[in-house]
């Protein structure tokens, strides 16, 4: 995902409640249908990869854990095994 | 009737506090394990599954064998088992429970388990086996809980469990076969490979589980003067020489023809476990003690001068479960791995984190076992001091 | 409107085995797929095998390209005890890998040199039949037998099932024995099985097995078994190939040209 990407792949509303959902079927479609395309509502392809994509853009430590420390929310693990890149931009708020 | 627990002699407690020690030693061992990870146990990539496995097994045949008591009792109206078939039953439903605890600490991931039923994988034998061994769990523990509540309340047991009673027979058989077929089915695997291993758990399974019923009653007599009523010891006592005949007879079956074919890839199993290979022999001692202790024990069964013998009863008993034990509780897995696919001879043996956790599951299990069998026994005695020493009525009552 | 007891409790009993019912279904389509491939129909529409040239492989003797590629590409911990390794691709003497296919009188020069062995990604995978919760499947699309490690339990079952030792169970935290991460790919964590995916990430973006790329020999060939003008029907067409334990009836798909 291109670092001067101005746009998340979703609304941010879509996204505050519904990354959860988004990426467990990102990972369901990546591993076990080989399916790679995210096609957004408004046409733009994007690359199913946490890694590459979400935090091609954000940075875990000052976008995700800021909402999941604070609500103490663990969710599934991903950071045991997926890399968090040390991406410098941290777009937006979450 | 709950309340029957909550009394007891200094005996009783101490051993209750002993158990839970053990208990908890086991399940911080557990944890430990969990937080490093499985390399804390002795098993490694050549030999993925060992002691826990072996136990698992082990544990699902004494599952399997309430079946020696509940089936004469309840299906050919043997009066004599009357007042043991519940502690069958209860000796059957806490082992299968230890067995499904067995198998959880031996997973990488634990807390995954639901996956196995969310995701359901008929062709797996996981599958199928995580199913009937909580299906068995769940029949027996509604079994003893409407028979021990029936006996509370001084009445015969409803009518609807005799049905289900009868269900809990072929699936006690199902239990041990579905955990055969587990292994039985890998063309990895050569010792396991053989379509007479479902029969030979199965024996095992009788002639432990028998054994081991024979020991307890012995015990309970000797602490707390329980009367398994004339004639159940005797009978019982028979049931475990057939059993144990079948059993050795069967081993014997799968020994010949791996012997006499001396097909590399099956000999080489036995003859780690009997003889060494390439100079590793950790096994060798103990294979041939369980063949002596099951011969011994044999011999004893079959003599009816022997086998009605207060000491010597107890011991070929003893001797029976830790042949069954040696063999089937870690020589099975271990034989299973050795030589691997590779042909190399990976070193394996417990090691104490193991062992501590296996200790602590085991105690598990006789913590329910004392606890439960002292309501029985406690129910049992509050009825003989209200009505007299002959309980008719409750050999009246059990037959449904 | 007034339900009693027992409607109620009747009702909940028969939509709970109805719900199952459907799922053992669906989970038994799988079955009936795993036995159509045991009557021989295609498991794939395509199979990606490899060919691995041993003539070729034997004249860098000590050589371990393949496995140091395989290694950094795929963040393979490098454990020291060998009990806990986690091998993905990894040499073992000829004497190991074909014991039925060498004997005392065989020649030296054939069966003198380890070879490197992987996961055979089979026509008929016994680690497939086995796993209890779909953690490991073959795909439909391509022939590779997958992992998916959100979801694997760590029973360990396909380590005892494969024939081959394949797969590496994580009996610790692969983490502190990386020397360093390939960020494109994820590490693992404990209490998973993990085994080579053929690449099949790099697959996806047009790209070769890490392994072939980096054989000095090129000994390695690629490609779709069913296509016979891909590399690999090529290169098997062409020379005597043997594969790992054929007789236990799992198609492997890796071919060793001795």
């Amino acid at each position: 995902m291109p670092a001067n990407a101005k746009e998340c792949v979703a609304p941010a509303a879509t996204m505050r409640s519904q990354h959860m959902q988004m990426l467990v079927s990102w990972r369901e479609d990546v591993v076990r249908r080989n399916d790679r395309r995210y096609i957004a509502v408004d046409g733009k392809v994007y690359d199913k990869s946490l890694t590459r994509t979400c935090l091609g853009c954000h940075n875990k430590e000052q976008f995700c854990d800021r909402c999941h420390a604070y609500a103490g929310v663990s969710g599934p693990d991903c950071w045991n095994c997926h890399h968090a890149p040390q991406t410098k931009i941290a777009r937006s708020l979450p | 009737m709950l309340e029957k627990a909550f009394t007891g002699s200094r005996r009783y407690w101490l051993w209750l506090g002993f158990l839970s020690a053990v208990v908890m030693l086991g399940f911080l061992a557990w944890l430990h394990e969990q937080h490093v990870g499985l390399g804390m146990t002795g098993l490694s990539r050549d030999v993925p599954w060992g002691l826990y496995i072996g136990q698992f097994v082990f544990c699902v045949g004494l599952g399997a064998s309430a079946l020696v008591v509940v089936l004469p009792f309840y299906l050919h109206d043997w009066k004599a088992f009357g007042r043991i078939a519940v502690l069958g039953e209860i000796l059957g439903m806490v082992s299968v429970f230890m067995a499904m605890l067995f198998i959880f600490v031996s997973m990488g991931q634990p807390m995954r388990i639901l996956n196995v039923l969310l995701y359901p994988h008929p062709n797996s034998l996981i599958f199928w086996d995580l199913l009937v061994l909580s299906g068995y769990v769940l029949l027996n523990a509604i079994l003893t809980i409407t028979l021990v509540s029936s006996d509370y309340e001084d009445v015969p047991p409803p009518r609807w469990s005799k049905p289900l009673v009868l269900l809990s027979l072929p699936w006690a058989v199902s239990i041990h076969t579905v955990t055969a077929f587990l292994l039985c089915g890998l063309v990895a695997r050569p010792y396991w490979m053989t379509p007479l291993l479902a029969p030979r758990f199965l024996a095992s399974a009788f002639a432990s589980g028998s054994a081991l019923l024979v020991l307890l009653i012995l015990l309970l007599r000797w602490l707390t003067g329980f009367d398994a009523g004339k004639d159940a010891l005797r009978r019982l006592t028979l049931i475990a020489a057939y059993c144990m005949t079948v059993h050795v007879f069967f081993d014997l079956a799968e020994t010949f023809t791996t012997l006499y074919s001396r097909r590399p890839e099956e000999i080489s199993h036995l003859q780690y476990l009997f003889a060494g290979l390439a100079g590793n022999r950790p096994y060798v001692f103990w294979m041939w003690l369980s063949s002596l202790l099951a011969l011994t024990a044999l011999a004893v069964f079959l003599m009816p001068t022997w086998r009605s013998h207060h000491l010597v009863l107890p011991l070929a008993c003893a001797a029976a479960f830790v042949s069954i034990w040696l063999d089937k509780g870690l020589g099975l897995m271990v034989g299973g791995f050795v030589p691997s696919v590779l042909g190399s001879t990976p070193a394996y043996t417990p090691n104490l984190p193991e062992w501590t956790v296996v200790a602590g599951i085991w105690a598990i299990g006789a913590l329910l076992i004392t606890v439960l069998f002292k309501i029985v026994l406690s129910i049992r005695e509050t009825h003989q001091q209200e009505t007299g020493p002959e309980d008719a009525a409750w050999n009246e009552a059990v037959q449904v | 409107m007034k339900i009693t007891r027992k409607d109620f409790l009747r009702l909940s009993g028969l939509t709970l085995v109805a719900g199952g019912a459907m799922r053992l279904a669906q989970a038994s389509k799988a079955a009936v797929q795993a036995a159509m491939r045991a009557t021989g129909a295609r498991a794939s529409q395509k199979q990606w095998a490899m060919a691995i040239d041993l003539r070729k492989c034997r004249q860098r003797p000590g050589c371990d390209e393949c496995m140091r590629a395989c290694n950094a590409t795929h963040n393979i911990p490098a454990i020291a005890d060998e009990r806990h390794a986690v091998k993905w691709i990894w040499n073992e003497p000829f004497a190991s890998v074909f014991p039925l296919q060498q004997n005392e009188y065989t020649r030296l020069n054939y069966t003198g040199s380890p070879l490197p062995v992987l996961c055979n990604h089979c026509g008929d995978p016994p680690c497939v039949r086995v796993c209890p919760t779909g953690a490991t499947w073959k795909s439909s699309e391509d022939g590779i037998v997958m992992m998916d490690w959100h979801r694997c339990i760590g029973c360990k079952y396909c380590m005892v099932a494969c024939p081959y030792g394949a797969r590496s169970f994580n009996f610790e935290d692969p983490r502190p024995y990386l020397p360093r991460i390939n960020p494109e790919f994820p590490t693992r964590s404990a209490g998973v099985v993990e085994k080579c995916n053929l690449c099949e990430e790099r697959l996806a973006e047009g790209k070769l097995p890490a392994c072939l790329e980096a054989c000095p020999e090129h000994a390695l060939a690629f490609g779709d078994l069913f296509d016979s003008n891909s590399a690999v029907s090529r290169a098997l067409a062409e020379s005597y190939s043997i594969r790992r334990k054929p007789e236990l009836g799992t198609a492997p798909n890796m071919f060793y040209i001795v």
